[in-house]
């Protein structure tokens, strides 16, 4: 199911309308990669060209081998309980997400053991990124998936829990922007483990200062 | 149900306020792949290499050229050089097989290396490593070498017999 959802041009500051996606089909997600992984490559080379290292290509671009290609396998696979979502604007995808409906709870104190809605995979396109391109073009695409996460885990009844593995220079996002809490003994694979507590979740959504997740 | 998406502009602004267009990267199960392939990969070379060490002192052993050894087991020199040079990750077991007969070694146990044949028994993984540490290319056969070699044909040429009994 789609629905029209704004988000932010970043050349006018405006708010523009966008399409968001319920159900992400694996072809466009190979759709998708298509039209993401020519920025990324033409990224890296700009990259190398100025004189930066790989190592430091590696870190400013540390997901540029994500292959939503391989992620849509597990779509075709019909595995159980994974959703996709994805918001689209002007015939490109701006930002895709696959979530887990089972398998995974929370694992901060006060509600530990409940289910939440895990984060498989989020990702916006490299033309979003200030890392990547010299002007961005659309905003909040994170911040919408975000939002589609919690509305998703309320519906679900899991109250708004979301937790997900964060990559090393996205901590920030979820840490102020979403305001989600880091565990630190629960990361896997170098990635940080972030968790959106039920208050947590109710802040986002009404929105206002950022920081308190208790409100 | 469907989802019903928040197109308020008042919460809107004040989510776009700390906008930054950064990164916001997130998952778990492409890097769990990741990690998985790279730790097949790693096993994967870590055998083609010794595969190729072992196969090259047992040329050496026998006093062949690698285009003697290609025609002693009829197999295509590109593909015996592949071996010889420790990077045949998927080496065909034809090959392994008649590379075997032609320098006596356990047809069984090269397998095994060569990643055709699931491994049953942990002292092989222990003899691959103590092998790899002591054997070195150089173009003579040292005495080290020759028992490094010999020992290890011998593990691979049990390894093979047990492997046998204990299928009965």
């Amino acid at each position: 199911m789609n629905q029209r959802i704004l988000i932010l041009e970043q050349k006018t500051k405006k708010f523009t309308e966008a399409t968001f996606h319920e159900e992400v089909s694996a072809d466009q997600l190979s759709e998708a990669e298509a039209q993401w992984k020519p920025v990324r490559k033409a990224a890296v080379n700009r990259m190398l060209h100025s004189g930066k290292s790989p190592t430091e290509i590696h870190t400013l671009f540390q997901h540029a081998h994500w292959d939503w290609l391989k992620k849509a396998k597990a779509l075709q696979d019909g595995l159980l309980a994974i959703k996709c979502f994805g918001i689209e604007k002007a015939g490109r995808w701006q930002g895709l997400m696959m979530l887990q409906l089972a398998g995974y709870c929370a694992k901060l104190e006060a509600s530990r053991g409940k289910p939440l809605v895990y984060i498989e995979f989020l990702e916006t396109a490299p033309w979003n990124l200030r890392d990547i391109v010299d002007e961005p073009m659309y905003g909040l695409v994170g911040t919408r998936l975000i939002e589609a996460a919690i509305r998703l885990s309320i519906i679900e009844g899991f109250h708004g829990r979301v937790g997900l593995l964060a990559l090393p220079k996205a901590e920030q996002f979820y840490e102020k922007r979403c305001r989600m809490v880091r565990i630190e003994k629960a990361g896997h694979y170098g990635m940080a483990w972030y968790e959106l507590t039920q208050e947590g979740a109710a802040a986002f959504l009404k929105g206002g200062k950022h920081g308190n997740t208790n409100e | 149900m469907a989802i019903q998406m928040n197109n308020d502009v008042v919460w809107l602004k004040q989510m776009a306020e700390d906008e930054d267009y950064g990164f916001i990267s997130a998952g778990g199960l492409y890097a769990r792949r990741l990690d998985e392939q790279q730790q097949e990969m790693k096993q994967s070379n870590k055998n083609s290499c010794v595969l190729g060490q072992l196969v090259e002192l047992a040329r050496r052993r026998k006093g062949m050229s690698p285009l003697d050894l290609s025609k002693a087991a009829q197999v295509g020199l590109s593909e015996v050089l592949e071996v010889l040079s420790g990077q045949a990750t998927e080496p065909k077991p034809r090959v392994l097989f008649m590379l075997s007969q032609a320098l006596d070694l356990p047809a069984e146990g090269l397998m095994e290396l060569g990643g055709l044949m699931e491994s049953r028994d942990k002292h092989l993984e222990e003899a691959v490593v103590r092998f790899a540490a002591q054997s070195k290319p150089t173009a003579k056969l040292s005495r080290s070498e020759k028992e490094a070699l010999e020992e290890f044909v011998k593990v691979l040429a049990r390894h093979s017999d047990r492997g046998r009994c204990s299928d009965k």
